[in-house]
């Protein structure tokens, strides 16, 4: 199963201009368990290619968190996403 | 019980009046919304420009405005004018200052100075209380010089001291979110664990609410030992899960939010559907911080920006574009030095993902020749011949002559204007507060 259908919420934004969260919302305590068992910290540094990313388990909402450090601030002259509202784009297809 | 409305996510991009008038003929204590965000990016801080102009600013502040002053509601902005230096609040007041002359209004309005002078920042990192913010660079003495607004984010006690004086209307300069709701409620001694959580998720008004909109509004009131949510749209409810996932919504950290004034921690919050449309929420703690610590936010000019747009869709010269960009880039250097920012963006190939992307897949590109230089002329100049370069460039078994990119306009280079960056995104462990200056002002 891909990511995408698991969950109800998959999104990212900045938090300041110096960090990009991402929410990770499943649909159930199933989906979000079953995720749990492929998804964890190790994996999400690799996929954004970043040595340390803070990780979270929100058990109370069936939810999975991750923050980390952009490589500029948001809006420098190299940015992409001023936002940082796109950086989900990779887990979409993520099989869990 | 103390309720509280926020009108709406952000002023200046239309609010729901309707939602408005049913949740003040309900009956409301205090009416709050937020102005400004450091969200958009870099230039509104830097340039000391409104995001929402002046039209936009007025027709949203107008009638909620006089209501409240007819009612005797206090009415409360933050981040007044978007990024809080003191630019964005003259800006700002013109536009109260209008509205009470042109509905001849009487009324106190107290105006709450965000803005920092350099000299104090730089006085604050010699003497090592300014810290990174969650692992950024260390500040610099250089990103200090360079910055043309340094503001902090104000905390709630300025806010509460402008409403124990009396205040109709209370215009902040940059502050926290919170600080808006939590004031009214914390001066009439409500339950700080309560009022911070709810003055947390209040502030981007409808947002929290199925269907979400910033541009509506959002109820909340502390009673006995809860916090309640209700959106007054009737084509709105705030749901269990709708609040839960405002809660994460840009923080780093789902469990901790930081103030200038204290710290929530929401480990053992409890979300509870109250009625149909009403979420009931308890359990969060909130201690208060010794001392306070602020953030602090700048922004410098890094240039003038011009750019061209054009579109490639030869299959030929798309397979080896990397090669012709390396080309033109060094050939832009060999004439014009390195004084200037030449980024390619390929839109279609790696536009919004840039190196993070894996999808090989295309057959069009919409590229953006985009030139920041130390002057517009130069920058202009530099993107005109990148351009003209690109146009004709004499790439291997090219066998249309006429131009290489499609340009959907004329003139193809087009001036943008300044490009600020951020240059301060820090904290400062010491008390602002006698710097946030109060100033009082009768209509």
């Amino acid at each position: 199963m891909r990511l995408r259908e698991a969950v109800k919420i998959l999104r990212s934004k900045n938090a300041g201009v110096w960090h990009i969260t991402i929410d990770i919302v499943f649909k159930n305590r199933e989906l979000y368990e079953r995720a749990k068992t492929r998804l964890n910290r190790d994996y999400f540094c690799k996929l954004f290619i970043k040595k340390n990313i803070d990780y979270f388990e929100c058990n109370y909402i069936n939810t999975l968190k991750i923050s980390f450090l952009r490589d500029s601030a948001a809006g420098s002259l190299n940015d992409t996403d001023c936002l940082g509202a796109n950086c989900y784009i990779p887990l979409l297809d993520v099989e869990i | 019980m103390i309720k509280a409305l926020s009108l709406m996510g952000q002023l200046g991009y239309g609010y729901n009046r309707d939602s408005f008038v049913r949740a003040v003929d309900e009956g409301v204590d205090v009416v709050g919304v937020d102005a400004g965000s450091i969200d958009s990016g870099p230039y509104f801080l830097g340039s000391g420009n409104m995001k929402a102009n002046y039209d936009a600013t007025r027709s949203d502040l107008e009638f909620p405005l006089i209501t409240a002053l007819n009612r005797r509601i206090p009415f409360i902005i933050g981040s007044a004018g978007y990024a809080g230096s003191d630019e964005h609040l003259s800006k700002f007041m013109e536009i109260v200052e209008d509205i009470a002359k042109d509905n001849n209004l009487h009324f106190k309005v107290a105006v709450i100075h965000s803005e920092l002078d350099k000299g104090v920042v730089m006085d604050l990192l010699k003497e090592g209380k300014i810290t990174s913010y969650e692992g950024n660079p260390p500040l610099t003495e250089d990103d200090i010089k360079s910055s043309t607004h340094i503001v902090a984010q104000i905390g709630v006690k300025r806010f509460i001291e402008a409403l124990e004086n009396g205040s109709d209307l209370v215009v902040g300069g940059r502050a926290t979110d919170a600080s808006i709701y939590a004031a009214y409620p914390l001066l009439k001694g409500c339950n700080p664990d309560l009022v911070w959580h709810m003055a947390k998720i209040i502030e981007c008004g409808a947002l929290c609410a199925k269907p979400a909109s910033p541009s509506d509004a959002l109820l909340g009131w502390v009673d006995d030992g809860a916090f309640y949510l209700k959106p007054p749209n009737e084509t709105r409810r705030c749901t269990v899960d709708s609040a839960m996932a405002h809660t994460l919504y840009e923080n780093t950290n789902p469990f901790i939010i930081e103030e200038p004034d204290g710290t929530l921690f929401l480990e053992d919050v409890k979300y509870e559907q109250f009625d149909k449309k009403t979420v009931k929420i308890y359990g969060a703690k909130w201690k208060e911080k010794e001392r306070p610590t602020f953030k602090i936010e700048g922004a410098k000019l890094s240039g003038f920006r011009t750019i061209s747009i054009m579109g490639l869709r030869n299959p030929d010269m798309i397979s080896v574009l990397d090669d012709i960009l390396g080309d033109v880039r060094q050939e832009a250097e060999n004439r014009f030095g390195n004084g200037f920012s030449l980024n390619f963006r390929q839109y279609g190939k790696n536009g919004v993902l840039g190196s993070m992307e894996f999808d090989g897949n295309l057959h069009e590109i919409g590229l953006i020749v985009d030139v920041v230089a130390d002057e517009q002329p130069f920058a202009h100049k530099v993107c005109s011949v990148v351009k003209s370069t690109l146009q004709h460039y004499d790439y291997k078994g090219r066998i249309a002559t006429g131009a290489n990119v499609a340009f959907p306009y004329s003139p193809a280079e087009i001036d943008v204007g300044e490009v600020y960056e951020f240059s301060v995104y820090h904290i400062v462990e010491e008390d602002l507060n006698d710097y946030f200056r109060r100033e009082e002002i009768e209509f």
